[in-house]
Formats: structure tokens, C-alpha cells, sequence
């Protein structure tokens, strides 16, 4: 079994581990401010961490991945540097921070994805420094009323912890359940009610996700209603429930549908194949004359697909069927039938 | 056991497509992309002929399309059918349109996404015909059994094709005039021949 393993998939890993290990150990001042009470948290993150850069080195050792992201990097690092960059700049806020391309499948899916999307993201931004030590707070000297802010144990901001930001920063997380429970409840809804997605979708793939979300989301509210409502009734239990809902996410990261947080990111490489179209060097159907698709991306397309032992091309030339545009391709076909049967119209037996 | 999907095929005879359009119009209401028909019908060469065909994904066994996909976004089912991108997943880079060499997919680049038939999963999976096969008038495109389309047909069901040194099999039949070898799909001789060269009433 171990034979299989993908080295540098696992020796990526370990360095990534090792370096937030270094990361907790100095952010915490020696673990000064760490939680121990956090360590089944830091134990499935380091877990996440693991597997997730084990899964995308992977990931990119796949032929089309790694050549789309060594086209990408090339046409970053060419001439048209800072029109490229500003290119992957606009994609990132588009595409990853606003997710405009989802409003364009369905608004529906895009309210829905950008409250769970953003509900997970801000719950990471607060928990993970938490977990680390990075972040904590305590009393300033002389300001006994009030909380300062300790960022990898260097002092920050002193605020006031009745007043706006103490109430943004202790009910964040608040915030982002309520986020992850609206958009739980929508994916639900559309997943149970929705024809085409009851055909396509898998319990592991599409529902179980969203179960854990669901449990995540919930179960840390609990935590908040025990504290406030229930004068910290069986909060012991609640806070275990919540650890473990957590722990599943973690571990789910990096093998289930959560991976695709990472993948997203090749989106910025596409845009620079289209823009590459728009604006490069196009390549030309010799049947249709038209210019279906960048000559740079036809190439790599085709590299890739000998890469991985298909043998399209004619022998001893380099064309093949993919140097055809996709309208002379179906022609080809109808063509070819046209040719072979004479122009005979088939006729049913009696 | 082998299921529905399994024992049935679907069958495309461009020869008898007479272009009435009914399978683009019923595609459309597919649930899997409700509202936009994944079929392709167009006219082979409109200045010569009124010659039209229909263009389904063939269903490869082993897909160009999802060995090019850099997002793993395109996957085969068991019973042999190829779906369309998965939406977490898929970049909307074209690279399945460009390295499918029967020119399937359709890349909605405002979506960032690929759609392509999907042999109406939504219907054939739980034992139904593909809207498309259900609804064309002369049988170009018809789904069932192999052994009824050889029955009924004189014209032979084939679904391999070579393309260059490449042989691709495909879950989907075109009606040839042999099913015993592969069909030749010859890009030099499609190059520098017009269909004029081969109108039937010059046969």
C-alpha cells in the first residue's frame, strides 16, 4: 500500500506540517498561549494540513493540471507581466471573493454558496489563530475594564468589550453559523427538490457535506444559547458534540467535496487561457477557417493528450483531429457516415 | 445484473435526420440543463445541401475529454455514460472541447462551466429513453436494444472509429455500412474533399 504513496505528495505534507508546527511553537510564545483544552482541534487541523497538500501535489502531478499551471505561470512571467497579473488579480476578486460565475449558473446558488463559502472563511480566519495561540486576549495594565488584543503575542488594538468591536469579535463566529445554517438549509432544499441534482448526486460527495456543515453550524450555536440562556447548562457535552463535528470537517477536508476550496484557484489559470484567445495568437480550423481556440492552449491540449498515450495524430505529421475546429469535427462524423453508405438511405426491413 | 443503460444502446443515423429540430426543442427540457439543449443539429454543408445531423456526446470509454480536464471534473459512470463537468469543480478552461474529437462539449464561459449530454441521466437511469430518442420522428436517433436496430435495419450499428492511430470506443452507435471494423475517420481525405463530391444522386 505504501508503495503508492506519492513521495513528494507526502514529503510536501510533512514540510507543511513542520512549518506550522514552528508557526504554533513561536505564535504561541512556546505554547505560553496555547489552549490545551484546543487539542483535538489542532490534531485534526494538522491532519487537514497533511492531507490537503498530499492531495494537491497529487492533484498537480495529473498531466492537465501541471501543464495548465506551468502555462500560467509562463504567461505571468512573460512580457505582458503586469496585464497578466492585474488579469489573475481581477479573476481572484471575481471569481473566488464575489463567486460571480455561480450568479451567472443560478442567484439562488449564488446566495446560497457565498453564506456558506464566506460563513466557512471568516469561521477559519477566527478559529485557526485561536486554536494556534496566535490570538488572545487579556487585560491592559491600568485599563482594567478593558481587552487588548495579543497578535502572535506582540500587543494590538485595546477595545472595549461591551462596545462594537468586542461584540463583532466575540460573536463572529455567531455570525457565521447563522451564514452556514441559511445556506445549508438552501443547498438542502435544492438537493432534495431538484431533478437533475437528485439524479447526479452522491451522499459522500454532495450530502454529507453539508450534514457536517449543518452539525458545525448548529452545534456551535448550542455553545452560545447554553452560555447566554442556560447558565452553561451541560455545556460540557455540547462543547464535546461541537469538537467532533469540527474534527469530521477537518478530516473530510481534504478527500471530500471541501477540496474543491483549493482546485478553485485553477479558475485564474483558464482566464489567462481566454484571455490568451481574445488577445494571442488564435489557432485556425483548415476546414472552417475558423479560430476556435488559442494556438498556445490547442498545443498544450495536444501535448497532453500524448502525454497520457492517446495517438491522434495522422501518421508522420503532427495534425490530428483536435487541429480541426469542434463544428468540422461533427461534420467529419456526418461526412464520414455520408461517404460510406453512398449516400444510401437506409430503409426498414419488413 | 446489468442495468437499463446496459442493455440498451442509443443509435444515431445522421443519414435520416430530416432537421426538424424536435430533439434540440425536447433536450432542452432535460432536468440535468433545463432550458439549454446539449444537442447539436446543423447542416453538413448549407451552400450544397440540405443534408442535416444530429451530435451527441458518443459516451468514449475511455473520454479524451476528462483525461484532459486539469480539475478531474469529468467523470464516467459504471454503466458507461460520461457526465457533464461537475459544477464544484469544473474551470470552464475548454480544454475537453478542444481534445474531444467528435466536437461534444459546450463551454459557457460566463459560467465557467461545461455542459454536454449526459444521455438524459435524469431519464435513463431510472429505465427511460433520452428525451432526444423519443421524440425524433424518423428513428435517426432511436434507443434500444442492439439486436432490434440489427433487426429492423440493414445499415450496420458501429461505435468504433480510428482517428489517426488512435481507436475509440464509444457507448453510442452511428449506423455504418460494416459494425465489424472500425470506422476510419479520415481527416486527410475530410480535408480535400467537399460533401459536393458525394451528393447521392450522383451515386
Amino acid at each position: 500500500m505504501f508503495m503508492k504513496l506519492h513521495k513528494e505528495g507526502v514529503l510536501r505534507g510533512l514540510g507543511g506540517v513542520a512549518l506550522l508546527s514552528v508557526l504554533i511553537v513561536v505564535g504561541s510564545r512556546k505554547l505560553v498561549y496555547f489552549d490545551a483544552a484546543l487539542i483535538p482541534y489542532l490534531i485534526a487541523t494538522i491532519f487537514a494540513i497533511f492531507g490537503s497538500i498530499y492531495r494537491y501535489s497529487v492533484w498537480l502531478s495529473r498531466p492537465p493540471t501541471n501543464i495548465l499551471w506551468k502555462r500560467s505561470l509562463k504567461l505571468i512571467f512573460s512580457k505582458y507581466f503586469f496585464a497578466n497579473a492585474g488579469l489573475v488579480i481581477k479573476a481572484f476578486f471575481e471569481n473566488m471573493l464575489l463567486q460571480k460565475f455561480i450568479g451567472r449558473r443560478s442567484p439562488y446558488r449564488w446566495i446560497m454558496h457565498f453564506l456558506l463559502a464566506w460563513g466557512c472563511v471568516l469561521g477559519f480566519a477566527v478559529t485557526f489563530p485561536l486554536v494556534f495561540g496566535w490570538l488572545h486576549f487579556s487585560n491592559p495594565p491600568g485599563h482594567e475594564h478593558m481587552y487588548q488584543l495579543y497578535i502572535f503575542g506582540f500587543p494590538a488594538m485595546i477595545f472595549d468589550p461591551y462596545g462594537f468591536i468586542g461584540y463583532a469579535f466575540f460573536n463572529m463566529l455567531n455570525l457565521c453559523s447563522i451564514m452556514i445554517i441559511i445556506g445549508t438549509v438552501m443547498a438542502f432544499s435544492r438537493r432534495l427538490m431538484h431533478p437533475g441534482d437528485i439524479t447526479t448526486q452522491s451522499f459522500a460527495h454532495d450530502l454529507l457535506p453539508l450534514l457536517i456543515l449543518f452539525g458545525v453550524a448548529v452545534s456551535g450555536l448550542f455553545l452560545t444559547f447554553s452560555t447566554h440562556y442556560l447558565g452553561g447548562h451541560q455545556y460540557r457535552i455540547l462543547s464535546t458534540i461541537h469538537c467532533w463535528t469540527v474534527v469530521a470537517f477537518l478530516v473530510y477536508l481534504p478527500f471530500g467535496k471541501f477540496f474543491h476550496i483549493f482546485q478553485r484557484a485553477s479558475q485564474m489559470g483558464a482566464e489567462l487561457y481566454i484571455h490568451e484567445k481574445q488577445e494571442g495568437q488564435l489557432a485556425i480550423c483548415p476546414k472552417t477557417g475558423e479560430g476556435f481556440t488559442s494556438q498556445v492552449q490547442k498545443d498544450d491540449v495536444k501535448s497532453i493528450l500524448r502525454e497520457l498515450g492517446f495517438e491522434f495524430e495522422v501518421a508522420h505529421e503532427k495534425f490530428s483531429v483536435q487541429d480541426l475546429s469542434p463544428q468540422a469535427r461533427r461534420q467529419l462524423l456526418m461526412t464520414t457516415q455520408h461517404k460510406r453508405l453512398k449516400g444510401k438511405f437506409d430503409i426498414v426491413r419488413e | 445484473m446489468s442495468t437499463w443503460l446496459e442493455e440498451n444502446d442509443l443509435f444515431i443515423d445522421p443519414q435520416r435526420c430530416i432537421g426538424c429540430r424536435a430533439c434540440e426543442a425536447a433536450c432542452a427540457e432535460c432536468d440535468t440543463h433545463r432550458g439549454v439543449p446539449m444537442i447539436h443539429l446543423e447542416p453538413l454543408d448549407r451552400a450544397e445541401s440540405v443534408k442535416t445531423g444530429p451530435t451527441l456526446c458518443m459516451h468514449c470509454d475511455d473520454p479524451a475529454c476528462a483525461a484532459v480536464c486539469p480539475a478531474d471534473a469529468i467523470k464516467r459512470t459504471d454503466d458507461g455514460v460520461v457526465q457533464s463537468s461537475l459544477k464544484p469543480r469544473c474551470i470552464g478552461c475548454s480544454n475537453c472541447q478542444i481534445a474531444c474529437p467528435f466536437g461534444v462539449p459546450k463551454v459557457y464561459r460566463a459560467r465557467a462551466q461545461m455542459n454536454k449530454c449526459d444521455m438524459c441521466y435524469d431519464r435513463t437511469s431510472v429505465g427511460l429513453k433520452p428525451m432526444c430518442a423519443t421524440v425524433c420522428p424518423s428513428e435517426a436517433i432511436f434507443f434500444g436494444p442492439k439486436s432490434v436496430v440489427e433487426t429492423q435495419r440493414k445499415n450496420k450499428a458501429n461505435n468504433q472509429f480510428i482517428f489517426g492511430k488512435q481507436k475509440i470506443t464509444t457507448k453510442v452507435h452511428i449506423m455504418m455500412d460494416t459494425s465489424e471494423d472500425p470506422v476510419n475517420m479520415d481527416i486527410v481525405d475530410f480535408m480535400s474533399v467537399g460533401i459536393e463530391d458525394s451528393q447521392p444522386w450522383e451515386m
